[in-house]
């Protein structure tokens, strides 16, 4: 049982304590308010009464002291309706015989500078127990009282609206509209505070993940100093990457002087087979070092936009594909100008019919226009990809595990290159396995593109 | 020995001259000996000084330059020749119209269109291959020869405009009437150059094909067909009209034709 009940605690705790910077800081903030609050109820409960006006306490003394005389000297059978007689709207009175007197209430601290100043005017109360106390709930501004006369009988009365209404009820509501105006102070100085680090946040996951900004190194010290430190970790990484890239880019380059001596080398080689097996070698790493240039190449700068025709560059990857002796389909528009980059388009749909007549040795084209976005699918009738790997296949470098065994000539930078060109071109890019066996590449592209102006947002 | 190579042989009683520009020895070695057993005469030197020197000493009939070379690079090397070699110290206006194959390890489609905006008549991304190598000689070659009173300066006018499209001969892009790029094959590219270069006459199948040739390797009377239809394809609605068949004789391309 204890083990069950102890993780329900902690829990309970962690739902009670704010998740975020905010939340916390004003919750600490209303917890304080909240205690000063509370101390401040007790005190003006113990806080000395204040009188609203001083003349009328005065009159009601003296009245009260005529009145306690009027009745002690009365007959116990009419002091009863003497009592209510000599009640008025300022004053009232009640007579108790001794039988039905109650045990009388103790006088609050705060009462006894009013009890003091009635008895030094009307010494005759000073001969009678007296008690005094605020009103009750509700009845804040009232004072009430009970006197004991000789007889063991008691008179109570009740001076209605005399004391200072604010000191307790009015003080209460500003003290609540105070707390709420300066919790309101709190939250949007709070949240001021936390914006930087939440731009920080924002940036700090963007980081790696294309173009930075420099962070502005503002806010209160702390964040401006983790501002900095982030500023200054993002330059690194990135210098760190552009040496990389460039590094990787440089031995690319160098790989095809190499290669174009190895090729023409080939080239005298009496043996036929040996020369095709060489240049087949050859084909394959010309593929990689180009793969990894054009990714590379895409990294480092964009094409611009401009009025291209799709339907061209798509007829012209079937037209290359046949004369190799490729089956390859195309069915669509002959003209289709949107605005794209040109060269980005060309490398995506070579790059989707290419793996299309690897895995499947043939490709089919289709085009379909709706009224907001062009549709190019690339179907294929190959073995499709795993469900489970169809998310990577186009994350940089990543291969479906059975084409690593084969010759497939690639880095898994094909369909990599694919999905950031045609999101960069505002598009989609989507691969899913077809019902009815093959592989689908979607692109879709949108058709704000359309247009032959310039795009504005892309 | 090459047919092809022979013929060239043939017209000018000597072997055509190569100069060889190119920075690593083994490709140097290689491309020489590639081009020698094709009947070429070759000369292999590894600088943009000696260059000059080689130039100087005997003409060329054509140049290959490597791209990526220390000092003066191949682009720079491709501008100043066409500038006359004045910033080679060794002033001569026909190099202006020696015909340049730009070599390079840099392939990239940029790297191609700013090669031949330079004035190079071919580029040529490594790794190639020997026939590879051969084919773009031999096509620089009779391009330069079939060239009919070559313009001063050598060069083409730079675009060609007809019925609303644009072809820009330097990048090798054709632009619809909206300005759009229409992606053209290399292929289609040159045919359409035999078109402009002949317009509102009547071009034989085979005369198409002598015209293509000069530009392409293979082409079969055949394939001439299949080129033209892909051409309408993208030339769009007018395409039809724009390059209408004469039953039994050819082609006429119809559009008026106007050089920029």
């Amino acid at each position: 049982m204890a083990q069950d009940a102890a993780p329900a605690i902690r829990e309970r705790r962690i739902l009670l304590w704010p998740r975020g910077l905010m939340g916390r800081v004003l919750f600490v903030l209303l917890a304080s308010i909240g205690v000063v609050f509370v101390a401040s109820w007790t005190l003006y409960e113990r806080a000395e009464a204040v009188i609203e006006d001083s003349d009328r306490f005065d009159l009601i003394g003296e009245r009260l002291a005529t009145d306690v005389r009027v009745i002690d000297g009365a007959p116990a059978n009419t002091r009863a309706v003497l009592s209510t007689m000599l009640s008025t709207d300022d004053l009232r009175i009640t007579w108790r015989p001794a039988v039905a007197v109650k045990e009388l209430v103790i006088e609050p601290k705060g009462m006894v500078p009013l009890h003091e100043r009635l008895v030094k005017a009307n010494p005759i109360l000073g001969h009678v127990d007296l008690r005094l106390s605020p009103g009750g709930p509700g009845r804040w501004t009232d004072i009430s009282g009970a006197l004991t006369l000789q007889d063991s009988s008691q008179l109570t009365f009740t001076a209605p609206d005399i004391l200072r209404s604010h000191v307790v009820t009015q003080g209460l509501a500003t003290a609540a509209i105070v707390t709420l105006a300066v919790l309101l102070a709190a939250a949007m100085l709070v949240h001021s505070l936390s914006l930087p680090l939440r731009a920080l946040a924002t940036v700090a996951d963007t980081i790696g993940a294309g173009e930075w900004e420099p962070l502005a190194e503002k806010g209160p010290r702390e964040v401006r100093r983790l501002a900095h430190a982030i500023n200054a970790m993002q330059e690194r990484i990135s210098h760190l990457i552009e040496d990389r890239t460039e590094a990787l880019a440089a031995v690319s380059h160098d790989l095809r002087t190499p290669l174009a001596r190895l090729r023409l080398r080939a080239g005298f080689l009496g043996d036929g087979e040996a020369q095709e097996a060489i240049e087949a070698d050859i084909d394959e790493m010309e593929a990689m070092v180009d793969g990894v240039l054009a990714y590379l190449s895409g990294e480092k700068e964009r094409e611009a936009p401009r009025s291209t025709d799709l339907a061209a560059i798509l007829t012209t990857i079937m037209d290359d594909a046949t004369d190799r002796g490729a089956d390859v389909v195309y069915n669509g528009p002959d003209r289709l100008p949107l605005v794209l980059p040109p060269l980005a388009m060309k490398r995506v749909f070579t790059n989707l019919v290419e793996n299309a007549l690897h895995y499947a040795g043939s490709a089919s084209i289709s085009v379909q226009e709706t009224p907001y976005s062009v549709i190019v699918d690339v179907d294929d009738t190959g073995p499709g990809i795993p469900d489970i790997e169809i998310e990577r296949v186009t994350t940089p470098f990543y291969r479906v595990e059975s084409s690593r065994s084969r010759r497939t000539g690639g880095l898994g930078l094909g369909l990599a290159i694919v999905k950031r060109e045609v999101e960069r071109a505002g598009g989609v890019f989507v691969l899913a396995n077809r019902p009815t066996g093959g592989l689908r590449a979607e692109t879709i592209l949108p058709l704000h593109s359309r247009e032959a102006g310039p795009v504005l947002n892309s | 020995m090459n047919e092809y190579a022979s013929h060239d042989a043939d017209l000018q009683d000597l072997p055509t001259r190569i100069l060889i520009v190119e920075d690593d020895a083994g490709m140097r070695t290689l491309l020489s000996r590639t081009l020698q057993a094709d009947g070429y005469r070759l000369r292999a030197v590894p600088d943009a000084r000696s260059m000059w020197e080689a130039l100087e000493t005997e003409a060329a009939d054509l140049v290959i330059l490597d791209v990526m070379m220390p000092g003066m690079n191949g682009l720079d090397l491709c501008r100043a020749l066409r500038q006359g070699g004045i910033r080679g110290g060794v002033e001569d206006e026909s190099f202006t119209r020696i015909p340049i194959i730009m070599v390079s390890a840099r392939g990239e489609e940029l790297d191609r269109v700013l090669g031949l905006e330079l004035g190079a008549d071919d580029y040529v991304a490594k790794p190639f291959g020997q026939k590879e190598l051969l084919a773009r000689v031999r096509a620089v070659l009779r391009r330069g020869k079939n060239a009919v009173a070559p313009a001063p300066g050598r060069q083409r006018r730079e675009v060609i405009n007809f019925a609303g499209w644009s072809l820009d001969l330097r990048r090798r892009e054709l632009y619809d009437p909206s300005g759009a790029i229409v992606e053209i094959s290399g292929a289609e590219h040159d045919l359409l150059v035999s078109f402009l270069d002949n317009p509102q006459r009547v071009i034989g199948r085979d005369r198409l094909l002598e015209l293509s040739r000069t530009r392409l390797g293979d082409v079969s009377d055949r394939s001439i067909d299949v080129l033209v239809s892909r051409l309408r394809r993208k030339l769009g609605t007018e395409a039809d009209s724009l390059i209408r068949t004469v039953r039994g004789q050819g082609y006429i391309f119809t559009a008026a034709v106007d050089r920029v």
